[in-house]
């Protein structure tokens, strides 16, 4: 679905060519009124729910969705960096105490790539808390490489 | 979406120190004492079996008693569940990136 994808223990990253300009891209991300014509969870039955984007830094966002069971699910956080139309930062965690995820976050770049067409590279981090700030590249490679090894030589319990 | 749980949260803390990915990248080459893997670091023996301990609590390594020397296993079952998890946050994110597409290419500009 997307042009590329990446995995790790702390974090992912994805990138998609879209046919727009990068402030195009950048309203769609900030605006509730965009955000309403987007954001979707998959599946039938899934309805937006709200969108609420206090466009500071420090300031909060909620994106809400309504599942096909009638339960509302809320994605809120804090912008970090707003650096229209190129970036956008913030904080990313699940109000549902269930889905907690921690104080992850979400970067947003997006850059501009023909006359037509931006690249939006979409990174969401920080699932280990403090992973690749303090414990740096070789320790989380090396875990990296053991998952590839376990993953494949390992059979499920 | 996904949910998390206890467990997760466990994993992802034993995951967050330097020390316990080094004991886990030595434990990845095969089972160790407390001792073995007490001698790269500049740490004490007791704060080893700290972080083991931890380590342990988070399902990442199997102690087993071997006459009066512990043997230390890695078990990478707990940091998979934790980068399965990871990844359902690639998949989500993807198909957002891909919602959008369509949106703002349906829409023109």
């Amino acid at each position: 679905m997307t042009d590329s994808a990446s995995t790790s223990v702390n974090g992912v990253g994805v990138a998609q060519r879209i046919r727009a300009t990068p402030e195009r891209l950048f309203r769609a991300w900030t605006d509730p009124a965009e955000l309403a014509q987007w954001w979707r969870m998959d599946g039938p039955g899934w309805t937006f729910a709200g969108a609420s984007v206090d466009l500071r830094v420090g300031g909060e966002y909620r994106l809400a969705m309504t599942a096909p069971d009638g339960k509302t699910h809320v994605a809120f956080g804090v912008y970090r960096e707003i650096d229209p139309p190129r970036r956008l930062a913030f904080t990313w965690d699940w109000e549902d105490p269930a889905q907690r995820v921690g104080n992850t976050l979400v970067v947003v770049e997006i850059r501009r790539v023909s006359a037509e067409t931006s690249e939006i590279i979409l990174t969401h981090t920080g699932f280990a808390a403090n992973g690749p700030a303090t414990g740096h590249e070789s320790g989380w490679r090396q875990l990296l490489t053991l998952l590839d090894r376990t993953t494949t030589t390992e059979e499920l319990a | 979406m996904v949910t998390t749980s206890a467990r997760l949260d466990r994993t992802f803390a034993a995951l967050a120190d330097p020390t316990r990915r080094a004991i886990l990248a030595r434990l990845a080459t095969g089972e160790a004492t407390v001792g073995d893997l007490a001698a790269p670091f500049q740490v004490s023996r007791p704060a080893i079996s700290k972080h083991l301990r931890v380590l342990e609590h988070a399902g990442l390594v199997r102690r087993a008693r071997d006459g009066r020397v512990n043997r230390c296993q890695l078990d990478a079952r707990a940091m998979r569940a934790a980068a399965e998890w990871i990844e359902h946050y690639r998949v989500f994110w993807s198909h957002r990136l891909g919602d959008l597409k369509t949106f703002v290419e349906a829409e023109g500009s």
